[in-house]
């Protein structure tokens, strides 16, 4: 398998308890080439999992594989985009792009930096410096920044969460053409099903307190979906179904 | 433009007020000079080369003091920042260091290295050292942690981290740093050389005090104020804010 987890469990110091445990026992397999969507409601550990993947949360217990190597620190076999841009705003695109590229000689970095600019439609602003660009067009450039290291998997932490709806759907097909070309295994944490749907070749859906997988979805609907497909609507309907009960969870323990 | 005309107009009325309050005989004439008095105090003090020879040696002070007083007050900022040890123990008094004002630091100054420049300048260092401390351990903290994360997946970390993202990302908050140890430290000047044996601005400023030459006191007051916001405004407020723009903070 590409991308494992085997029992991996997560807990963070807590002044009461001593230790809060997010998950435990998370076993997940990924392939490659796959895009897959981590779901769930908020709180219940998707970007905890996710940083643990990236390496830069600890794993309480488990243990992580990429290609059955043990995931411990960052690395540049894994790429990340989160829900900030988090551009340098000191450096221009082109040198952000560039920033993950140190051990390329400086010619390549530029050529290389310039062809995934290219990919993410941003070949004319490799002189604009990060607060000149939109919200959506900082967060390609994160993109184009995450793919240039040339990752075996790329992470992404809702990283749509921020933008507006029509810029959303940009970049949801803007992606799907990306990881069409590049070929990339994607890891993607969102809590937006119909974005999920939409996306994936696969679904993780997450429960909460505790965190746990409830229920794993292949989806093998040709792209793209169209929300107002019979197929789609019947599939958000049944994860809307899942996510119901957990959903009420996390109201009720806010409302107490 | 607007808003020129409005400071100029403004500047014409204080001016005519303060003509008024001479011209009404509200203060004695050996305290209160009219405007015209102090016009030609600057004019003859700059003429001949009075006023700008002690405002050399006053630039000379703040060259050897300010870059000291910055490059000291960014180490301890950095120790504080990133020591949490050095914080717990020293970062409080920093606090209470920085609240003294420059002028109860020029007898002590005076006592250590004598009636000279040296006093002078170790008051211009102890002004703005402080604040810049307390900036640069800001700037430090500050840091937002989604850079230093995104970083940290591209494969930096420890001192890279550090010289590649934190000290740039730094930047912002540290002009601010430079921007006030400038204006504490052009403060600390003049207290400083207010009660040394010159030269600089401010022992002429004690200098024509003691020949009641009034008309002098009020032009170098004049002077300092006018050094003090030019030089804030022109280089680095100006700074601070090219900075704050590009790091799309403004
Ligand atoms: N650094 C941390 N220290 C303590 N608790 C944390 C920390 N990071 C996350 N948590 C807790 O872990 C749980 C899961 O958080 P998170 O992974 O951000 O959820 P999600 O991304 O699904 O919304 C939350 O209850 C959160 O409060
Ligand atoms: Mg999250």
């Amino acid at each position: 398998m590409y991308l494992e987890l085997n029992n991996v469990s997560k807990s963070f110091p807590h002044e009461e308890h001593g230790a809060w445990e997010v998950f435990s026992d998370i076993n997940l397999s990924i392939e490659e080439h796959n895009f897959v969507s981590i779901l769930g409601p908020s709180g219940c550990g998707k970007s905890t999992l996710l940083a643990m993947i990236a390496g830069l949360e600890s794993i309480t217990s488990g243990e992580i594989l990429l290609e059955d190597q043990p995931v411990a620190k960052p690395g540049p076999d894994r790429g990340m985009v989160f829900q900030q841009p988090a551009l340098f705003p000191w450096l221009n695109v082109l040198e952000n792009v560039k920033f993950p590229l140190k051990h390329l000689s400086k010619k390549d970095q530029v050529t290389t930096a310039k062809n995934y600019l290219q990919m993410v439609h941003l070949s004319r602003f490799t002189q604009s410096y990060p607060h000149e660009l939109s919200g959506g067009m900082q967060q390609r450039v994160a993109i184009a920044r995450a793919l240039a290291m040339d990752p075996k998997v790329l992470l992404m932490d809702e990283p749509f969460g921020a933008l507006d709806e029509q810029t959303r759907h940009i970049l949801h097909d803007e992606l799907l053409r990306i990881w069409s070309e590049d070929q990339k295994t994607i890891l993607f944490v969102t809590h937006s099903i119909s974005e999920a749907i939409k996306l994936s070749d696969r679904i993780i859906v997450m429960g909460t307190r505790p965190g746990r997988i409830i229920e794993d979805l292949s989806i093998t609907l040709p792209r793209p979906r169209v929300r107002t497909d019979a197929d789609v609507i019947a599939m958000e309907q049944h994860v809307m179904g899942l996510l119901e009960g957990e959903i009420n969870k996390v109201l009720k323990e806010e409302l107490q | 433009m607007k808003i020129l005309l409005k400071r100029i107009l403004f500047l014409v009325a204080v001016i005519a007020l303060w003509q008024g309050v001479y011209s009404a005989g509200v203060f004695p004439e050996i305290a209160f000079p009219p405007p015209v008095d102090v016009y030609y105090a600057l004019v003859e003090g700059f003429g001949d080369g009075t006023l700008t020879k002690a405002l050399l040696a006053s630039f000379k002070h703040l060259l050897y003091g300010l870059p000291i007083s910055i490059i000291l007050g960014t180490s301890i900022g950095v120790l504080l920042a990133k020591s949490k040890q050095a914080d717990e123990t020293a970062g409080m008094y920093l606090i209470a260091l920085q609240s003294i004002p420059s002028i109860a630091w020029v007898p002590l100054s005076l006592l250590l290295f004598g009636f000279n420049e040296m006093a002078v300048i170790f008051v211009v260092v102890i002004g703005g050292v402080f604040v810049m401390a307390l900036n640069t351990r800001t700037a430090l903290r500050n840091v937002p942690s989604s850079f230093k994360k995104a970083a940290r997946t591209m494969g930096v970390n420890g001192l890279e981290l550090f010289f590649k993202v934190e000290i740039p990302a730094s930047i912002p908050h540290f002009m601010t740093g430079i921007r006030l140890a400038w204006a504490f430290s052009w403060r600390a000047l003049m207290a400083g050389e207010l009660l040394s044996n010159g030269p600089g601005l401010g022992y002429s400023l004690t200098y024509a005090f003691d020949f009641a030459r009034v008309d002098v006191v009020m032009a170098i007051i004049l002077i300092i104020g006018v050094i003090g916001s030019t030089v804030d405004h022109l280089v680095f407020s100006k700074l601070e804010k090219t900075v704050m723009k590009r790091w799309g903070l403004l």
